[in-house]
């Protein structure tokens, strides 16, 4: 008899989370508690307890609603800053925390880094590096579509996760190769830090064979811990879920 | 005057990266016209006005960027439903212009004005708080004083024509040419909510001295150009200047970053990028567009990154009917129901109509005006999806409250003040009705 449908916990650099990560982009659309609910319950029936906002995506206050449904130490949420000054990262980071509620964020990016603009991030950086000090970050890292720029955080002593899209098709990276992401993505795995990819399934452009595109992510399992997949409902996790869990038990199974 | 609403839940599109829905209960207070903050919490005391939002949606006033008010009132009826082939296409030349032809000559000045509220009251009624409106001159005070009187914030574009073309002047009853004259680039003057500017029809009343004007004031303001509305158009366009009706506007330097497009859903790949490498906008009417069983490409210009607007043309006035329409419309055009959703077409009634009219508008944002929509969705049940059920549900019976610049200018008791314009400009319309049955009907 089948088991329920729960996502494995895996390490993402020092933290303890769910291999399926909840996108929450596409839940903006509902009401904040009934967004909150279908987090929570994400959390609950699925072990999906680890959750991707950002205030660019319109859904801190379902994240915030979530937070409230469930123990907070039982929840990992992820948002992010776009900020490059001090003063735009103080500002996003205040801000967030008190649109989601909560004393501290579990992770905190860099948003979507663009190539040649890393140093450019570093007074950003500084103010997440002080907040994990202060307790209100407990793991710091980066976003980005440049396989340069994954390949600058994998030899940054500060940043502990980097978070990149990554699909058979290489749509969605804006700067280098499919192969030289994966590179930087295995040399950022090599160097300690949580891997996290996006854009699975193309931001939808590989929705027409999901299973084969999360079946061609899977396989790169050695250097990937976690895979952030954007959906509406939980009806669209569980399908994103199981055919994970199915691709990963395969994968074991072969070896 | 400060003003709070209090306890609603604010719906409004943020733009952080890239735009995105952004639903929070949150209080609002208004000062000086304009959103100063937005919190879970601020105290009655900080206000002059509290206004109890509990249990409703707060959104954004909608934006109309291309409506034929006057036009809508008096064409009903007219127009739908008539097959087209006889009608080059298009019923602009055979019924729309020679209907306001006449009324323009027949009315007296407060009798279009009586027209005028009448259609402007019923666009407010259902959610438009900005509406630029498409007029011939001989009407613009008249909905320049109603917008005056109601408080809807109005951009009155008087349409200029130039004399000598056959499609100005067949007949007698086609357009009745205004001198093209060197008025057109005197400059927006606005007077509070309503601000007055020229707009032009496209090549085939279009003069060169018209164009060169035209081009001279879109420098400071925005230029209203129908372009690329049919097939008619576009073959004359390619007869008379062997080029489309947008690279005719283009090459006459007509189209800049403040121009924004009429109706254009005659265009090709290449029209578009002609329009998005000069940071034009267009405003598309679906309503219209179906009416006249013509293509809706709004998904077409997202794509190729135009900002694209929505306004009602001459069908009618309702935003509410054409956000639903431009949903429809886009997933007929492109067979796909996941394109041009609720939040799409919302997107395009607020925040594109503010973008094309340089305007700050169509937000929920500290620094914008505070033009808001106060929705009681009781009918709108179940309400997990707001913005879907407020696209596709919602009629001018949820919309409670409606304010412009932080004044509220419509509350349903408005709906007596409604019934008393709609009687008035009936007598009006049957006059027009009347007259144009013994020439042009």
């Amino acid at each position: 008899m089948q088991g329920p449908l729960r996502a494995r916990r895996v390490k993402l650099g020092p933290l303890a989370v769910s291999q399926v990560c909840f996108g929450t982009e596409h839940i903006n659309r509902s009401v904040p508690e009934y967004g909150g609910d279908i987090l929570a319950d994400a959390a609950r029936l699925h072990g999906v307890f680890f959750w991707d906002t950002d205030n660019a995506y319109g859904s801190h206050t379902q994240v915030a609603a979530g937070l409230k449904k469930q123990p907070r130490d039982q929840i990992v949420v992820c948002s992010k800053t776009y900020g490059r000054s001090r003063e735009e990262a103080e500002y996003d980071l205040e801000r967030t925390l008190r649109e989601l509620d909560t004393p501290y964020l579990d992770l905190c990016l860099l948003h979507e880094v663009a190539a040649g603009t890393f140093d450019e991030k570093l007074p950003a950086l500084e103010v997440l590096l002080r907040a994990k000090a202060e307790g209100k970050v407990r793991a710091v890292g980066l976003s980005t579509h440049s396989a340069g720029i994954v390949s600058r955080g994998a030899d940054c002593e500060g940043i502990e996760v980097v978070c990149a899209p990554f699909n058979r098709e290489g749509s969605r990276i804006e700067e280098g190769t499919l192969p030289e992401m994966e590179a930087a993505l295995k040399k950022a795995h090599r160097n300690g830090k949580g891997v996290y990819v996006i854009k699975v399934l193309g931001k939808g452009e590989l929705t027409y064979d999901i299973r084969g595109a999360l079946e061609w992510a899977v396989e790169r399992g050695d250097f990937i811990d976690v895979y952030n997949l954007g959906v509406a409902n939980l009806s669209e996790l569980r399908q994103n879920l199981a055919a994970v869990n199915d691709c990963c038990r395969r994968r074991e199974g072969g070896r | 005057m400060r003003t709070l609403v209090r306890n609603g839940l604010v719906i409004s599109l943020i733009h952080e990266g890239y735009h995105s829905i952004k639903m929070k209960y949150a209080d609002l207070l208004i000062e000086n016209g304009a959103f100063a903050d937005i919190r879970e919490s601020i105290p009655a005391s900080a206000a002059d006005e509290v206004i109890d939002a509990a249990g409703k949606w707060v959104l954004p006033g909608l934006v109309n960027t291309g409506a034929s008010l006057i036009a809508a009132k008096l064409c009903g009826g007219l127009i739908a439903d008539y097959p087209r082939q006889n009608w080059q296409g298009s019923m602009l030349y055979h019924r729309v212009l020679p209907m306001l032809r006449i009324a323009d000559g027949l009315l007296t000045p407060e009798e279009k004005r009586d027209l005028a509220r009448w259609a402007l009251a019923d666009a407010l009624a259902a959610g438009t708080t900005a509406v630029v409106d498409l007029e011939r001159p001989g009407f613009a005070d008249a909905v320049s004083q109603a917008a005056k009187e109601l408080g809807v914030r109005a951009y009155v574009v008087s349409m200029r024509t130039a004399c000598g073309f056959p499609e100005a002047e067949q007949d007698g009853r086609l357009l009745c040419p205004e001198p093209a004259g060197g008025e057109f680039a005197a400059g927006a003057a606005a007077d509070g909510t309503v601000s007055r500017l020229d707009g032009l029809y496209s090549v085939e009343t279009t003069s060169g001295d018209l164009w060169r004007l035209a081009a001279q004031a879109a420098e400071t303001q925005p230029l209203f150009l129908y372009s690329g509305y049919s097939r008619y158009e576009e073959s004359l366009s390619r007869v008379r200047y062997g080029k489309s009706p947008v690279a005719a506007a283009g090459d006459a330097g007509a189209l800049t970053g403040r121009t924004v497009l009429l109706q254009s859903v005659f265009t090709d790949f290449y029209d578009r990028e002609r329009i998005r490498t000069a940071g034009a906008s267009v405003a598309l009417s679906a309503v219209s567009a179906m009416q006249d069983a013509l293509p809706f490409p709004a998904v077409a210009f997202l794509r190729q990154d135009i900002n694209t607007a929505l306004g009602t043309g001459y069908y009618g006035v309702s935003m509410l009917e054409e956000m639903k329409a431009a949903a429809f419309g886009a997933k007929l055009q492109t067979g796909n129901a996941a394109q041009y959703q609720a939040s799409d077409a919302f997107y395009a009634a607020t925040i594109a109509g503010a973008q094309a009219l340089g305007e700050p508008l169509g937000r929920i944002e500290p620094g914008f005006k505070a033009d808001l929509l106060i929705v009681n969705p009781a009918r709108l049940r179940p309400h997990n999806y707001p913005l879907i059920n407020f696209v596709y549900g919602a009629s001018p019976d949820e919309i409670e409250t409606a304010l412009v610049g932080g004044r509220t200018v419509r509350t349903r008791e408005c709906a007596g003040r409604d019934a008393a314009f709609a009687e008035a400009a009936e007598r009006a319309a049957a006059r027009a009705w009347a007259k144009a049955r013994e020439t042009v009907l």
